[in-house]
């Protein structure tokens, strides 16, 4: 879900997807670079992000991934069933944390 | 996805994003060394990832499959003997099995290649109390005309008659398979001609018969294809015919199974001419000479149609005084007449095929099992690094289908090199359909499935086998040890079934040639060395007097007399043991026959005073013909043993008895003036019948065979003989000219293919399992090699260490021995029709079957048994 979070924002080569799911978790989540790729050619083979070859900032030759509609669509349904889990969590969280 | 995702794309995008980690890492301060090496292990495994990803895109992706086969590619060409004896392996059972087939299906499979054909039956009469060795006699004409007039079974019936015929004009005079067949023949096959028309019914009587319709083969041999043939006349046996009609490639009704076994010879028709009966040949009830094929109904069955005909046989014995009770009719299937008798023989060599593909399957498993051994380092190592079972068992797969499809192309090719010698074999008239044999599309696609199915089959003994591999323990010792407990037992087992399938073939075949060499030593009552024989197709037209052929005859058999060499010369209306003869009942003299049905028949022949010298035939009592025995003479015989016997039981010479042909009161009588010894005139395997023999001059027929015993090689002589032929008549052709050894041999022709292939496949057998258990102990002594210098260094004996290894050996062959015995007693009964003189179960054949087995394997484990022997212990012992 994570991967597909960082997509949505527009497309990302596998590289820059980690180092931005590291930066912006305050590399509180440190992403293995080796399970990264079987990740997203998992997500590709599902149809929920399109590759196609480009080139990167620094000019060199790299696989840029984005969201496919279907994608999009799991992102959203992944996001709400998330944030309701967090709340979820939050709601019997809070109770103790009022008593405290 | 537009383009695919390929291994060089996975490589790339991988080695781009350690690029741009380490020029991150470099920014960040490292050195290009440091930064390398942070980002590779902030990456983790490589090698592990990439199986990953591969795993991930799923197994519908097709470059893994390019990939596992140029994998599998690589390997075969590194171990090239390994490769070559696999694929070699898999050819001979695949060719074998591939060849077979396309037998099976142009004579058992492919429907007849007629309109509707299973509509198609034969109809013939049967009597089984005349006991004459066929089970189908021909009909006469007032027979078909009653069955045609009274029965609602069949859409049409038509009749024919094999009658060749002799071709003369601007090239040499050829003689022709023809048949006469009535107007209804080709409407009944639903076939039409090509160029021109068939005959009508108009034409379809005597006196405006002289026309006829060809065959294309016979239209593209002799008339080179000549567009305007419709209307040319040509010259049959003197007479002038006009062509009306070409049929199209490939019809020659009747050939080899469409008519009995009895016209051998003719293999297939060329010449249709009308029947065109005469009254007194369509009133002639005694005269069984026709055969019929008939277009059943649509709703009809057989059993309906022969319960009409039996009606309609009912009532013509009743009515006529000719024929006695017994009489019935029989019906068969188009289908089943011309390939129901070789159809055993056919199954009987596709099951020892099938039997060899799974020795080669066996063969091909252990081959792929001993490599599969020797690899399990590899093996070890990609499951530890992660990859996945299934992804193993894929790679195995792509081997074996590999090995499966080269060997499934390089056995099309063996078969189709056998199919290319078969004719040669085969004689022309042995097998029903020999032209349609050939590797059509079925045939190729059934190898192509085979070739699969046995890939499947071989290939999933190398991957039960890696599927139990202990990671751990493949990977410490390198796979040896653990290699020779487990994988050693499904080899051996394998070659236990290898030694068991061997047996069953060489039981088969021991049994087959000792019926062969048996019904060889049989004595057919004439001696064959030395003598020839040819054909001498007389003309009707110039030979239509009796008192003319009879000179004629005469004089041929003086001009050979007097070449030089020769011994002997006769002539005979058809030779033994070539399917044609004569049968009549005859009544005895002084017991006349109130019931016919329990009248004496004999074959009948008509010959010249040389005939049984030339042949060899000795007279037992009384005397032979001479010249004075002619038209004019009292009528005379000779008779065979059985015939004395037979006719006079219990008299112990009948010479100067009398007996004669039928029951004419009108019909002088014939007197026996000598007893010559038996000849087995229908065939070596059957008991001889009665032959009556009467002098050429008192039985003169048309067609004569000529046999020539000289005192050395009488190949030579054919040139002259027909020399002197010619002088007499430039036109007169002559045709199967050939040893009589020839003609013996032709007659067991079909016994000797048998023979010839079971041998085939059972020496393949023989071979791969001995191969194969070489390369069983071979792998087993080299994986004991330290084993067994530790067991020298202990004080074994190189002796004791061969005899270990033997015995072991031999156990493995004695077990499939034993299994290979009960699997013989079992399938040797199918054998039981084909066999003559042995019994199923002769003790003898599986004895020698055994023993050769058993020397085989002994032979062959003899070289690696030494080699163990001669192992120096002190190698062995350092040896890891």
């Amino acid at each position: 879900m994570l991967i597909l979070r960082t997509l949505a924002l527009g497309p990302l080569h596998g590289h820059a997807i980690a180092t931005t799911i590291e930066r912006a978790s305050s590399d509180v989540l440190q992403v293995d670079h080796g399970s990264l790729y079987p990740a997203l050619h998992r997500l590709e083979r599902q149809g929920l992000i399109a590759a196609e070859w480009g080139t990167s900032q620094n000019n060199r030759r790299a696989r840029f991934y984005r969201l496919t509609a279907s994608g999009r669509k799991r992102l959203h349904a992944e996001s709400s069933k998330w944030e309701q889990f967090v709340s979820a969590v939050a709601r019997i969280m809070r109770p103790a944390r009022e008593e405290e | 996805m537009a383009s695919r995702y390929g291994e060089g794309d996975l490589d790339d995008e991988l080695e781009s994003h350690l690029e741009i980690e380490t020029q991150e890492n470099i920014e960040r301060g490292m050195t290009p060394e440091e930064a390398r090496c942070a980002a590779r292990r902030k990456f983790g495994s490589l090698a592990l990832a990439k199986e990953l990803c591969r795993e991930a895109r799923g197994l519908a992706s097709f470059d893994r499959w390019r990939q596992d086969l140029r994998f599998a590619v690589r390997i075969f060409r590194r171990t090239p003997a390994f490769t070559a004896a696999a694929i070699l392996s898999v050819a001979v059972g695949i060719g074998a099995t591939t060849a077979l087939f396309s037998l099976v299906d142009a004579i058992l499979l492919h429907p007849l290649p007629y309109a509707v054909p299973d509509r198609l039956v034969t109809l013939a009469l049967a009597n089984p109390k005349l006991n004459l060795g066929f089970d189908e006699l021909p009909i006469s004409a007032p027979f078909l005309r009653a069955w045609r007039g009274h029965t609602g079974a069949f859409e049409q019936i038509a009749e024919y008659q094999p009658s060749p015929l002799t071709l003369t004009g601007s090239s040499q005079p050829e003689r022709i398979a023809a048949a006469r067949a009535s107007v209804g023949l080709f409407t009944v096959l639903g076939v039409k001609a090509i160029l021109g028309r068939t005959y009508t019914a108009q034409e379809d009587q005597p006196g405006r018969d002289n026309v006829v319709v060809i065959s294309h083969a016979l239209w593209t041999r002799r008339f080179g294809s000549d567009q305007g043939i419709i209307g040319r006349r040509v010259l049959l046996d003197g007479r002038s015919f006009t062509i009306i009609g070409v049929m199209p490639p490939r019809f020659h009704f009747p050939s080899t199974g469409e008519i009995p076994a009895m016209y051998k010879a003719l293999s297939r028709s060329d010449i249709w001419k009308p029947l065109a009966l005469t009254p007194a040949e369509a009133a002639d009830i005694g005269n069984l000479s026709y055969f019929a094929v008939a277009r059943l109904k649509a709703c009809v069955g057989v059993a309906q149609a022969r319960a009409e005909l039996n009606a309609a046989v009912d009532r013509m014995v009743r009515e006529s005084k000719e024929f006695f009770p017994g009489w019935s009719a029989s019906v068969r299937t188009l289908a089943d007449k011309v390939s129901g008798d070789v159809r055993p023989a056919v199954m009987l060599l596709f099951g020892a095929a099938g039997l060899l593909l799974t020795i080669t399957c066996a063969n091909v498993a252990n081959l792929l099992l001993a490599r599969a051994a020797r690899r399990r380092g590899e093996i070890g190592m990609r499951l530890a690094l992660g990859a996945g079972r299934l992804r193993l068992l894929r790679q195995l797969l792509s081997e074996s289908l590999l090995l499966g499809i080269s060997g499934g192309a390089a056995g099309i090719a063996i078969a189709s090199g056998l199919l290319r010698l078969f004719p040669a074999v085969a004689p022309a008239g042995l097998l029903p359909r020999m032209d349609e044999i050939g590797l059509d599309g079925r045939v190729l696609g059934f190898s192509l499935a085979l070739s699969l199915l046995t890939a499947l089959v071989f290939g999933s003994a190398p991957a039960v086998e890696s599927l139990r591999i202990p990671i751990g323990a493949a990977l410490r010792t390198g796979g040896r040890t653990a290699a020779a407990a487990t994988g050693g037992r499904m080899r051996q087992a394998l070659m236990v079934a290898e030694f068991a399938i061997t047996l069953v073939l060489l039981t088969g075949t021991v049994l087959l040639a000792r019926s062969f060499a048996l019904l060889m030593r049989v004595p057919a009552g004439f001696r064959t060395e030395n003598v020839l024989t040819m054909h001498v197709p007389m003309s009707a037209m110039k030979h239509w007097h009796w008192r003319a052929r009879s000179l004629y005859v005469r004089d041929i058999v003086e001009k050979c007399e007097r070449l030089p060499g020769v011994q002997a010369a006769g002539i005979i209306d058809q030779l033994p043991l070539t399917g044609e003869n004569n049968i009549s009942n005859l009544t005895v003299e002084g017991r006349p026959v109130t019931d016919m049905s329990k009248a004496a028949t004999a074959d009948f022949r008509g010959v010249t005073p040389g005939y049984f010298l030339a042949m060899g035939i000795p007279l037992k009592r009384g005397r032979m013909f001479t010249n004075r025995d002619n038209a004019d003479s009292p009528g005379v015989a000779l008779i065979s043993e059985t015939a004395a016997r037979r006719l006079w039981p219990g008299i112990a010479d009948p010479i100067g008895n009398r007996f004669k042909r039928g029951d004419d009161p009108n019909e002088p009588w014939v007197q026996v003036v000598g007893i010559v010894e038996d000849v087995r005139s229908s065939g070596l395997d059957m008991q001889p019948r009665p032959q009556i023999y009467r002098p050429y001059e008192q039985n003169s027929l048309l067609e004569v065979t000529l046999a020539i015993r000289s005192a050395s090689d009488p190949a030579g002589l054919a040139g002259a003989v027909r020399g002197e032929i010619r002088k007499i008549d430039q036109d007169q052709p002559v045709e199967r000219v050939m040893l009589l050894k020839q003609v013996v041999a032709d007659s067991v022709s079909g016994r000797r293919l048998q023979v010839l292939i079971l041998g085939l496949f059972a020496g393949l057998a023989l071979l791969l399992a001995g191969v194969g258990i070489y390369g069983v102990v071979s792998y087993s002594v080299a994986q004991r090699t330290h084993e067994i210098g530790l067991r020298m260094a202990l004080g074994a004996s190189r002796a004791r260490i061969l005899a270990g290894v033997m015995k072991q050996a031999g156990l493995v062959a004695c077990a499939g021995g034993a299994i290979g015995l009960a699997g013989a007693f079992a399938t040797t009964r199918v054998l039981r029709g084909f066999l003559y003189g042995v019994t199923a179960t002769d003790p003898a054949a599986f004895t020698a079957a055994v023993a050769l087995l058993l020397i085989v394997a002994l032979a062959a484990t003899w070289m690696p048994a030494r080699r163990a022997a001669r192992v120096d212990p002190m190698v062995a012992l350092r040896y890891e």
